[in-house]
């Protein structure tokens, strides 16, 4: 299949979007699956590097889709995936729901001590990094953030397949359209991305506080 | 500092490669904080497969820069940092130095396996970059070797690490075995094992050899 054909197929077929969901479910495996002859009994919570690695599995499939004439700068987007939550090492995460201005600002900060205080062969690429980032004006710095949140759509599907009980582990502070409509503003652009986020709403609605 | 004064510190100064350590180290942070407003309570702090696949990408902004590989294809070093393990999905994660014949083996039907399983668009590159990553004649596959190899000392270098070492004993030999064929043509990252193995030894991280 070309990619033409595959970017059909996902725009009009309900199976082969499903087919390839559970083509995610396997690399997201790697989330749960734990090194040094350890393991986690039980513990389905997913750290923030986690989090990175999925969104780099997502770029692999939907970079080709979406920049098919090669215009990104592709290094740029990778670099952007690394280091888009590093504030987070310095002030924790934070839903986007109940982050407030005085947490962005703290973020903020933490981005300019980050590169404060780098190894000095990294500044000037983190500068890049987070100016880039965070205008969202070019066309990659739009597509990283549309990834930043898909991904998590795919990690609720993946917890889902693995027959894990969403509700017994993860707190829903969304309702179910309220937080589909907060992606749309940086889903939407993208036409086989909206395709698969319109297939995960409903395949994970039921994990949503009713209205 | 320009490039060249830290490649100069990196090789003769034992405190500088301890102090870069300790800031690649705190960009592991991302591994300890936990998304959706949950915690994570565990007696160790473990690492999963995606976390160590995160830190190689740290590792390698980092190192690119660092050894003299001026036309290294960084696009190509992602690729292969991504899938380099997808036969672990099949397999689960096996210390390196209690691989044998037979994991290896598994390993390839896993990788057959996993590449088969994936989406059509992704399956050309998987299949090319997991081969010339196997081969290990490329630039890039031996630079994403040696990250793979040299992961873990970032890891371990802490508290929590002697404590991983614990459960998963080691020899000094085993872990040297495992890293030094595959770094020893990247001159900086050789430096931040024999600094941290005189650490380790130090500190009584390894098994006594029988």
């Amino acid at each position: 299949m070309n990619i033409t054909e595959i970017k059909d197929r996902l725009l009009h077929d309900d199976s082969f979007v499903e087919s390839e969901l559970q083509k995610f479910v396997t690399y997201f495996n790697l989330k749960h699956t734990i090194r040094w002859a350890k393991d986690r009994e039980g513990d389905y919570t997913e750290s923030v590097a986690e989090h990175v690695f999925g969104m780099q599995v997502l770029l692999n499939y939907f970079l080709p889709l979406i920049d098919s004439e090669k215009e990104f700068d592709i290094n740029l987007v990778y670099h952007m995936a690394t280091w888009h939550d590093m504030a987070e090492a310095v002030v924790s995460d934070m839903t986007t729901k109940t982050k407030t201005q005085a947490h962005e600002e703290a973020e903020k900060q933490a981005e300019a001590m980050l590169i404060e205080t780098a190894s000095d062969h990294l500044k000037d690429t983190l500068t890049i990094i987070y100016a880039t980032y965070d205008v969202r004006t070019s066309a990659e710095a739009k597509f990283v953030k549309a990834i930043d949140k898909m991904e998590p759509m795919f990690h609720l599907y993946f917890l889902k397949q693995k027959g894990i009980s969403v509700p017994d582990h993860y707190q829903m502070q969304w309702e179910a359209d309220e937080y589909r409509k907060h992606r749309a503003k940086y889903v939407d652009m993208f036409p086989t991305l909206k395709r698969f986020d319109d297939v995960l709403y409903e395949e994970t609605k039921e994990y949503y506080p009713a209205k | 500092m320009t490039i060249e004064e830290i490649r100069g510190k990196i090789l003769t100064d034992d405190e500088f490669v301890l102090a870069e350590l300790g800031k690649v180290q705190y960009l592991y942070g991302l591994q300890r904080v936990i998304r959706s407003d949950l915690t994570r309570t565990e007696d160790i702090n473990t690492e999963s497969v995606a976390d160590h696949i995160y830190a190689l990408g740290v590792l390698a902004e980092y190192f690119a820069r660092i050894e003299d590989v001026p036309a290294i294809d960084l696009e190509k070093v992602r690729a292969m940092i991504t899938w380099h393990d997808i036969d672990e999905i099949e397999t689960g994660d096996t210390v390196g130095f209690h691989k044998t014949s037979e994991h290896h083996c598994a390993e390839a039907d896993a990788i057959e396996k996993a590449i088969a399983s994936s989406p059509a668009i992704l399956q050309e590159s998987m299949t090319s970059t997991i081969k010339e990553y196997k081969e290990q004649k490329t630039l890039e596959a031996r630079f994403v070797k040696a990250l793979d190899k040299i992961e873990p000392i970032f890891y371990f270098l802490n508290p929590n690490g002697k404590r991983v070492f614990e459960v998963s004993p080691a020899t000094k030999e085993q872990h040297c075995r495992i890293k030094e064929p595959y770094i020893k043509d990247f001159p900086y990252m050789s430096r931040f094992h024999y600094v941290t193995l005189k650490i380790f030894e130090e500190r009584g991280y390894f098994l006594s050899a029988k």
